[in-house]
């Protein structure tokens, strides 16, 4: 085996190592933060059981709630703080018109009622998170813009103010 | 309103006491409601503000003069009584317990707020492991034998434990009184150790102690509550950690 037929290899090798690396930087680390078997609601129906998958991606964190054959993701960005839902039909990601949680019933809701989860994982994250804001607040809710972002929070009966 | 603040964001740092994989109580249902039953901030104050309000109306204006004379006799007499009577209480509770000094550690490294201790906390709980959401109190197979030998008739119930949690959290306290006794449970610092085990800390005379007990054989540290007050610190503490709410 000649000299250049090596440096061929070693380079097409060198070359696809790089690629790799690029690629994975691109999607960013896949990780499953847990798996939660809960209740969720939909539409304001009675609860069902229903699986909640959290997944860190990249600078999102997903959550996919299995109930039945159905699977609803909602992704989560930090800075600033956006959430999507994914469509099945456009095949594409859709800002959330609104997000509630109720500590003292552990729920989270998303664009109102369409979909409530249990699910005390992710308020004991939030609630440690941010101590000082949370403190002695039972129901928090963010609206989100046209553009996607926060433009209203609201805690308690604050939050009556901002449905007026 | 705060403008843009983001109260909720990515859920996705792990919090104390680590993720739970299932949430098995049958309280747990999704609702954004505020649930009926529960203790709350704003009715708390609804009640003491009325109460106040009207007593001090029709106080001011008439008795005052018999009062103040009244109430100077029966006051001296009552805060010596107590105050001995208190003294004797904890120092012979102290010497009873006898809990190894070993286990003393400061208070402001006693993790008191984890996610889970807050409004809601009986599904919050993230550990699912052994006798959660499953037991009830009082069926301790330990306490109907040792309970003539302690002089008591029962220990607190669960409802009496939850509720007081249920209070301490809507005041921002970092303990509960154990029921009968002097000890404060820092009952965001219990934590199961095991299917049937529990770590807690709690707070005696000014010293706070890291302790473990084991649920299903009634040993605190390892051995046997020596009297009535350590039975109800074991109960209280294997109640938060395990017991239905």
């Amino acid at each position: 085996m000649s000299l250049r037929h090596h440096l061929l290899h070693g380079g097409l090798a060198i070359a696809a190592a790089t690629s790799l690396v690029v690629l994975n930087a691109g999607e960013g680390k896949s990780e499953v933060m847990y798996t939660l078997t809960t209740q969720c609601s939909l539409n304001s129906e009675p609860a069902k059981a229903c699986i909640v998958e959290a997944v860190n991606e990249g600078q999102s964190t997903l959550y996919r709630h299995k109930i039945g054959g159905d699977v609803m993701t909602v992704r989560v960005r930090d800075q600033p703080v956006r959430m999507d839902l994914w469509s099945k039909e456009s095949k594409a990601w859709t800002s959330l018109k609104r997000a509630e949680a109720r500590f003292s019933t552990n729920t989270v809701c998303f664009n109102g009622t369409d979909l409530c989860v249990v699910n005390p994982n992710y308020l004991n994250s939030v609630l440690q998170n941010q101590t000082p804001a949370m403190k002695g607040r039972d129901h928090v809710m963010v609206h989100f813009g046209s553009d996607g972002r926060v433009d209203a929070s609201c805690y308690d009966e604050g939050c009556d103010v901002v449905r007026k | 309103m705060s403008g843009g603040g983001a109260s909720l964001n990515r859920g996705n740092s792990r919090p104390n006491g680590g993720w739970s994989n299932r949430v098995s109580s049958p309280s747990a249902r999704p609702s954004i409601q505020r649930p009926s039953g529960s203790n709350n901030i704003s009715r708390d104050l609804n009640r003491s503000g009325n109460r106040d309000f009207n007593r001090s109306g029709n106080f001011d204006g008439n008795r005052s003069i018999n009062r103040d004379v009244n109430r100077d006799v029966n006051r001296n007499i009552n805060r010596d009584v107590n105050r001995n009577i208190n003294r004797d209480v904890n120092r012979n509770i102290n010497r009873n317990v006898n809990w190894n000094t070993n286990r003393r550690v400061n208070i402001g490294n006693v993790n008191v707020n984890p996610g889970w201790a807050r409004p809601g906390w009986g599904v919050a709980r993230p550990w699912n492991a052994g006798w959660y959401g499953g037991w009830s109190s009082p069926s301790w197979g330990w306490w109907g034998a040792r309970a003539a030998t302690w002089g008591v008739a029962s220990l607190a119930t669960a409802a009496v434990i939850n509720n007081a949690v249920d209070n301490a959290v809507s005041s921002n306290a970092t303990y509960i009184v154990v029921p009968n006794t002097d000890y404060q449970l820092l009952y965001g610092s219990v934590q199961p150790s095991g299917s049937q085990g529990v770590s807690f800390a709690v707070t005696a005379d000014g010293s706070t102690y890291q302790l473990s007990a084991d649920c299903n054989q009634g040993l605190l540290d390892g051995r046997e509550p020596s009297n009535a007050a350590e039975a109800e610190l074991l109960n209280a503490a294997c109640q938060v950690a395990f017991g239905s709410v």
